[in-house]
């Protein structure tokens, strides 16, 4: 039987279709080299919307950065319940965070494109994007 | 040595003691065999080398020494226990058990977005699919009886002797909607009745024409034996031994309320056992604070631990007056919620008399093992002599943020910072101990905001080295007032502390005999009565630096009879992370209705000139100076600070003084005439928007580079009566004390008021010595 919760995900399907085409629109390379050269900010409208669509996505296993220390360095992991402290950290460390959100967009980057781009395009982003 | 992680937690049975008092220190230890505890003071809290680094000194303690690593369990789970010494309840026979009951969770666990930054996910867990209505039942013992959902069905469970017996009815309650259960025990016949009966209630959830809920009911044969129950009576939980300790167990997610219990079948009215009232006072000022009252002959009242939200909404709530002191039949209800932990009743590891001869100042009880190292800080207060200078600390606000797991909970952690957030270890730590319990800008388990702050349960955000998600690693909370602290020491000024729950019980009397106030960095939530203790304070000469962002914002209230128990219930209006339902806005432990002040016409405005108008959190920016800044009568601020120079471009907060959340200077909301409008933030992007409560309709363009109202001020006004105050509105800006070791003009600034503040002259007196800086 048909429930509310079924319409709603369809609801929810429909905007996210029409979600995704428009950052698939606006992801372009500017965009991309404008975050890398400052990922903090600020940005023109354009980057803003793209860096705020990847940073709005679900919470579950969504990348976040840790500090190591007091001074650095920094890494990144996922958020992922059940594991201890629900995080899972990834490998690479980083000695600013300002590297350490590069790398964060570059992963959600590569994670958005993928159906869209081939693997070489997803390459010439990764050097376009300075990938740590 | 062990390969698991140790931990040493604590907690203080409250936040400040004068001396002569004494302080109660609660520790539970894990992998940890014996630990150290000895007295500090805290100095500076934040660790990064952009400041002078964490900084305390050690004091000797009569505590200190070493002891023995024990763990205590933290058991969240709110209820009501009954005192029932007679053993009235002890066992049911021939019982019609009345309740009426609105589920919130009565089976799996939240799904959907939550709040102002969707929370999606529980990182807390599965909650319970066993939830107790009332009964004794134990499972560990198997013995007693209760009245419990189980996997949403209305179900009665109790042994006859021989076996334990369940009676169930088919289908699960649907949530948000009321009930009335009832439980027939009838002794001649050998039988067990249960019904449920759908109510029809205007906060069902849906209309009594869309629900299609229909009455069920079942029954069963008992053998009329009862095997009794060492468990004590409880409604919203049960309970499971724990040592000497009676834990909470199987709470309920969830109002009930309208509870009745007779005995005898052919007259309920003839032998009325017990009829709780939970919206009926024992108090002359009709607050519902933790005592439960039972209107039947038996007196059989009760007690409400963990603090269950009352001066709810019950089953008979018509809509149309919403203060449960008025119309308390209409409030007979008590939400409970399975996280809920405001006292994790520990024992006292130790207590710390504070000496006569101990300086008033900011301490902490550092307790460390091989590998792990807590503090539980604590204020010393003044004795008989006190400093010229007080220091608000914000600990309402601490308690607000206590425990923050946004972060790993919410898909908008990420959007209202601008940036992925930045975790310490702690928060890592606290991800490992749900049983900690949230913060007041979190969802309980069952979707309910949060209301309810306590000192008595570890609160990980406290500790001094604490750097929050919010902003770079930034400094927020108690760590963001070290910088104060430690910016009075450099000073050479000894000050006195003084804390949210000490002004609001004692009002004005306790800032009299100071000479200036000093805010913390985010005192954004406070009571009515230190509102008005701030206000008199200035009125009769006094002096206050507001040197924070974001202040005197929202309604809290202290219990009475607890005070380290704070309230914050959300309204419906305005910048909030969630709101009360309609009916469940007003304070239980004070009456008030939950809010803004500006919406309930004390904007901050009217006490300290500016407001909150914008909160980001990407970078920070400096301060440019205004026209008021030359005016003769705000000359001290500037001494030694050039016509033309920004104020503040550094600091431990995303890199100035201005920023994070900021205030601004408002003449329509109460800014006096005669403020002077000393300066205002440099550039803000927009990341920084404008306030909710400034955005009647919804429109575009709310950000930095489009509202000339996101902004930080900075305000200083003389008042008759030669008090007055300096307000710098943003948070970010005890951050930039520091830098480039106090020698800067954000700490030169401060110190020039701070100098003129305790001169005796008016602050509109020119004086013509400049002996101030």
């Amino acid at each position: 039987m048909r429930t509310s919760e079924h319409r709603m995900t369809e609801l929810s399907d429909v905007f996210k279709r029409r979600f995704n085409a428009r950052l698939l629109a606006d992801f372009t390379d500017d965009v991309v080299a404008a975050y890398q050269n400052a990922p903090l900010g600020p940005h023109d409208d354009k980057t803003a919307r793209v860096v705020r669509a990847l940073g709005g996505a679900a919470i579950a296993d969504k990348e976040i950065v840790i500090s190591l220390g007091a001074n650095g360095p920094w890494a990144i992991g996922r958020i992922s319940l059940g594991k201890p402290g629900n995080f899972v950290r990834l490998a690479d460390t980083f000695t600013s965070y300002q590297d350490a959100l590069r790398s964060v967009f570059s992963i959600r980057r590569d994670a958005f494109l993928a159906p869209f781009i081939s693997r070489s395009e997803i390459h010439r982003h990764d050097q376009l994007g300075n990938k740590p | 040595m062990t390969s698991r992680p140790q931990h040493i937690f604590g907690y203080s049975d409250r936040f400040a003691a004068r001396p002569g008092e004494a302080l109660s220190f609660h520790v539970s230890c894990e992998y940890v065999a014996n630990y150290q505890a000895s007295l500090v003071r805290l100095r500076h809290g934040f660790t990064g080398q952009a400041g002078p680094g964490f900084l305390e000194t050690a004091v000797p303690a009569e505590f200190e020494g070493t002891y023995r690593g024990a763990w205590f369990a933290c058991q969240p789970g709110s209820y009501v226990e009954v005192l029932d010494e007679a053993g009235v309840l002890g066992a049911p026979d021939d019982f019609l058990i009345e309740a009426h009951i609105f589920p919130t969770l009565p089976q799996g666990t939240r799904s959907g977005h939550f709040g102002a930054y969707h929370v999606t996910q529980n990182s807390f867990g599965e909650s319970s699919g066993f939830q107790a209505v009332l009964g004794n039942w134990s499972e560990a013992t198997q013995s007693g009886y209760a009245l419990v959902l189980d996997e949403g069905k209305p179900t009665f469970i109790w042994n006859d002797g021989v076996a334990t017996n369940k009676l169930c009815l088919d289908a699960a309650v649907e949530a948000h909607q009321w009930y009335r259960l009832r439980v027939r025990i009838v002794a001649g016949d050998g039988k067990v009745h249960l019904e449920q009966t759908p109510v029809s209630n205007i906060m069902n959830r849906l209309s009594a024409l869309a629900t299609g809920l229909t009455p069920q009911s079942a029954s069963a044969s008992t053998s009329g034996q009862w095997s009794t129950s060492e468990a004590p009576f409880r409604i919203g939980a049960l309970a499971r031994r724990d040592g000497y300790r009676w834990l909470s167990a199987n709470a309920f997610n969830g109002k009930i309320g309208g509870i009745k219990i007779w005995r005898g079948q052919s007259d309920p009215t003839a032998d009325l056992v017990a009829a709780w009232h939970f919206g009926r006072s024992s108090r002359q000022d009709g607050l519902l604070l933790g005592d439960v009252i039972d209107q039947s002959a038996n007196k059989l009242h009760g007690r409400c631990y963990n603090a269950p939200t009352r001066g709810v909404t019950g089953h008979r709530f018509a809509g149309v007056v919403d203060d449960f002191r008025l119309v308390p039949d209409e409030y007979d209800a008590i939400h409970f919620h399975d996280d809920d932990i405001t006292d994790a009743e520990w024992p006292a590891a130790f207590t710390f008399k504070i000496p006569e001869a101990l300086p008033a100042g900011v301490y902490a009880a550092k307790l460390t093992s091989e590998d792990s190292e807590y503090y539980i800080p604590f204020f010393v207060r003044a004795g008989e002599k006190k400093a010229d200078i007080a220091v608000l600390f914000s600990t309402a606000t601490y308690l607000a943020y206590a425990n923050d797991r946004i972060a790993f909970e919410a898909n908008g952690a990420e959007i209202i910072v601008s940036r992925t957030p930045i975790i310490d270890r702690a928060d890592l730590t606290l991800q490992d101990h749900p049983e900690f319990g949230r913060s007041c800008y979190e969802i309980h388990n069952d979707g309910s905001g949060v209301v309810f702050g306590s000192v008595r349960r570890p609160i990980l955000t406290l500790q001094p080295k604490h750097r929050a998600w919010f902003q770079a690693e930034g400094v927020w909370g108690l760590p963001a007032d070290l910088c104060i602290v430690h910016w009075l020491e450099i000073m050479e000024l000894g000050f006195d502390p003084i804390t949210d729950e000490d002004l609001d019980r004692e009002g004005s009397e306790l800032l009299q005999d100071y000479k200036v106030v000093i805010t913390g960095s985010h005192p954004e939530y406070v009571t009515r009565n230190e509102i008005a203790a701030i206000d008199q304070f200035c009125s009769r000469g006094g002096r206050l630096m507001y040197l924070g962002g974001n202040g005197f914002f929202a309604t809290v209230s202290f219990d009475p009879e607890q005070p380290s128990l704070m309230e914050l219930r959300r309204s419906d209006a305005g910048t909030r992370p969630h709101q009360s339902p309609f009916g469940d806005r007003r304070h239980t432990t004070s009456g008030e209705t939950a809010g803004l002040w500006r919406n309930k016409g004390l904007p901050p405005q009217r006490l300290v000139g500016v407001g909150f108008a914008a909160q980001g959190f990407d970078r920070c920016t400096y301060y440019q100076r205004l026209e008021d800044s030359h005016n003769p009568i705000a000359g001290f601020v500037f001494e030694g600070i050039g016509a033309d120079e920004q104020i503040g471009g550094f600091g431990i907060m995303g890199g100035g003084a201005a920023g994070a959340e900021v205030d601004c200077y408002q003449p329509v909301l109460g800014t006096p005439p005669h403020a002077l409008l000393l300066a205002t933030s440099g550039p803000l992007s927009d990341a920084y928007l404008l306030a909710a409560e400034e955005v009647y309709e919804s429109i575009p363009g709310i950000g930095g580079t489009e509202q000339p109202g996101v902004r930080a001020d900075i305000v200083l006004c003389p008042l008759s009566g030669g008090g007055g105050f300096f307000s710098v509105g943003s948070i970010a800006y005890t951050g930039s004390l520091s830098h480039n070791s106090y020698d800067n003009n954000v700490a030169r600034m401060t110190g020039n008021v701070l100098r003129r503040f305790l001169r005796p002259e008016p602050l509109d007196v020119v004086l013509r010595d400049a002996a101030i800086a």
